[in-house]
């Protein structure tokens, strides 16, 4: 198992180095550059704030200048908040981010899962036509009708909750984002569950099981569940990409002080060194889940286990 | 009182057509009795099973009287439930099949135990070894900590066999335990059976298509065709002389036994198609010893020379021993 996740994680090093190769080469692409501004600088000004950044040499000096920098840990600064480093501003941003993202994963697993099992069990019947039901508008209707719509509903309408901002420990603030961006993956798992549970219901170990005189509990729970879950498990690496995205619309619908919008505005201001620690930060998340997923499910699946040692 | 007593037990599946795969099968199983039931692929023997432990897939339904030590488990609410791994335990067609993928198989032997005989999960470790031992699986104390990929179909059988005893059933069905194994290995197992119902005290149904097996292992043996049951004697005498011409047909296509067989050396033609509706006889499209009358009129399962047959003219018993 130590030797499966050490090896995940030196292949994750390629991996990183190609989103930094990539991010670095896209970012330089795109027209315009971080002192465009409305009013253009006099052109003296501006080369000397271009010089102090190193953007005055060639594309791949500054490359060389900024891998070196990763590797002793350090972003680059900022070349809009002047007062920042990247760093600095992901520090500042990532625990508000961190906690709304996971938060969203885990409600979705924690709701999603009962729901799909439940429909499961009630097929055909009234719990399974509305779950899948919800499910199906949940899927389809986007984060950005979503947050407006909760923030409508339950911020101005019924006053349950803040219509947007964050102050640090009022949990209130985080409800309506939080749900926001988990109602698409609820609706992800408990379609995936429902259906993977109906299959796994139907497969002879599971009559064999019945037949030994089992408990129903012990049949669904022992048995029946952890073979459904697969699918799920496997979905979380795209779930956790789509809370991401999700993160991005929310945390500016709900004036949240995460890393999101830290990527929408860098990207619009060609603030190209956070805009690149943006997509790191992101491209290690993105790994490390993956990784998690992968172990969850080889947790799950002894022949999956097996087959990696051999 | 017989231990299992099923009466007039008929299965339907509804589908694109309504099918009947058993119709109206009385049987009695004693204690500690073997009986053996053959019959062509299709005939209903899995579903006459799977109909008296209520596990029948979503779209079957039973009707009709199971009684187990004189308990109906038949009707509303799953009243087998009660009767199942205890009462009677099952081994699958597909025995490698009934190992759940995930749950190590020394944990799967143990819950079984636990949870239907209520035994502490101490002593059902404990006894999990020695069913295993009891199978005549090699290394059974190392097998527990394994899960089922890691063993060979025929270890799969076995502990699929150790998995159907851990509640100690009275009675065992076992279908078609061998087919899905090695012929070197079918008569181990067979023989198995054969030790596991003495030691135990317990009583087999054994589906089979194996003659050979039956001359072996049961006292009586019950000869199903399209859903029906149309020979039921003593394994004895049927061997040496079927009655009716189904089995006798069957007899005869056991290259082994053949010389027992009858006037018919294989049976002509093929089973009805599953859904086909019966004016008389149901054999009587492959029958060589048909006559106007089994067109018209269904036989019906009549005693006679130690045995029942349901044909209006079938072969002759023979000098009693
Ligand atoms: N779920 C189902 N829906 C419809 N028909 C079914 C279903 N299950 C079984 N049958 C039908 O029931 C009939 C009897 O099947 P059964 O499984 O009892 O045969 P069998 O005698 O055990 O044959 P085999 O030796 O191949 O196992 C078959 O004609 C089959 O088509
Ligand atoms: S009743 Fe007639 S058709 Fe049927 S098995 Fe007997 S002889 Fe053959
Ligand atoms: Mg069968």
């Amino acid at each position: 198992m130590l030797a499966f996740i050490a090896r995940r994680l030196l292949v994750a090093i390629p991996t990183l180095a190609v989103v930094v190769a990539l991010s670095f080469a896209l970012t330089r692409a795109a027209p315009g550059g971080p002192f465009d501004e409305e009013q253009a600088l006099p052109p003296e000004i501006r080369a000397n704030l271009e010089a102090a950044y190193g953007l005055d040499q060639p594309a791949h000096r500054q490359f060389v200048r900024y891998v070196a920098g990763l590797l002793r840990g350090d972003f680059g600064p900022s070349f809009r908040f002047r007062d920042f480093t990247v760093t600095e501003l992901i520090a500042g941003g990532l625990p508000v981010s961190l906690t709304i993202g996971l938060a969203a994963l885990t409600l979705a697993l924690a709701v999603g899962i009962p729901l799909g099992a439940g429909a499961a069990l009630a097929r055909g019947r009234f719990l399974d036509r509305l779950v899948m039901g919800l499910a199906v508008a949940g899927i389809s209707v986007p984060v950005f009708v979503i947050a407006p719509f909760f923030a409508l509903v339950f911020g101005i309408w019924l006053r349950w909750l803040p219509v947007a901002g964050w102050e640090p420990g009022r949990a209130t603030d985080l409800v309506l984002p939080v749900a926001t961006l988990a109602l698409p993956v609820i609706a992800y798992v408990a379609r995936l569950t429902r259906g993977s549970l109906l299959e796994v219901l139907r497969a002879p170990w599971i009559r064999a099981a019945r037949a030994r005189g089992l408990p129903q509990r012990a049949v669904l729970l022992r048995h029946a569940l952890p073979a459904a879950l697969l699918p799920v498990v496997s979905y979380l690496g795209p779930a956790a990409a789509a809370v991401l995205a999700g993160s991005l619309v929310v945390e500016t619908i709900f004036g949240l002080p995460g890393i999101g919008r830290h990527l929408v505005q860098g990207a619009l201001n060609r603030d190209y060194t956070l805009v690149m620690g943006m997509v790191i930060v992101y491209a290690v998340f993105m790994i490390l889940l993956n990784l998690l997923a992968d172990l969850a499910y080889a947790w799950l699946d002894p022949r999956i286990r097996h087959g990696r040692r051999a | 009182m017989a231990l299992l007593e099923i009466r007039r037990l008929a299965v339907d599946f509804t589908g694109p057509r309504r099918v009947r795969a058993v119709d109206g099968v009385d049987l009695d199983i004693g204690r500690e009795e073997c009986v053996a039931i053959v019959g062509e692929s299709g005939s209903g023997k899995s579903q006459l099973l799977l109909a008296c432990v209520g596990l029948l897939a979503a779209n079957g339904r039973a009707q009709g009287s199971v009684r187990f030590e004189g308990r109906e488990l038949l009707g509303a609410g799953d009243p087998a439930a009660a009767v199942r791994g205890g009462g009677i335990g099952f081994v699958f067609q597909d025995a490698g099949g009934s190992l759940t993928p995930h749950l190590r198989i020394g944990d799967q032997l143990a819950e079984a135990a636990v949870a239907v005989r209520g035994a502490s999960w101490q002593s059902a470790r404990a006894d999990a070894v020695r069913m295993l031992e009891r199978v005549q699986l090699p290394a059974a104390a190392q097998q527990c900590a394994r899960y089922p990929h890691e063993l060979s179909g025929g270890m799969r059988q076995r502990v699929a066999i150790a998995l159907a005893l851990m509640p100690r059933p009275q009675l065992l069905f076992a279908d078609e335990p061998t087919t899905a194994l090695d012929v070197t290995v079918q008569a181990d197992v067979v023989a198995l059976l054969a030790a596991l119902c003495r030691d135990l005290g317990m009583a087999l149904v054994l589906v089979t298509h194996d003659l050979g097996v039956v001359a072996s292992l049961a006292a009586r043996i019950a000869v199903m065709y399209a859903g029906r049951i149309v020979e039921l004697a003593d394994a004895e005498r049927f061997l040496r002389q079927p009655r009716h011409p189904y089995g006798a047909g069957l007899l005869a296509s056991v290259p082994t036994l053949a010389a027992a067989a009858g006037p018919m050396a294989t049976i002509a033609g093929a089973p009805p198609a599953p859904g086909t509706a019966f004016a008389g006889c149901r054999f009587e499209p492959r029958c060589g010893r048909a006559e106007a009358r089994c067109r018209v009129e269904d036989p019906a399962l009549v005693a006679g020379d130690g045995g029942l047959v349901a044909c209006h003219f079938p072969l002759d018993a023979g000098p009693q021993p």
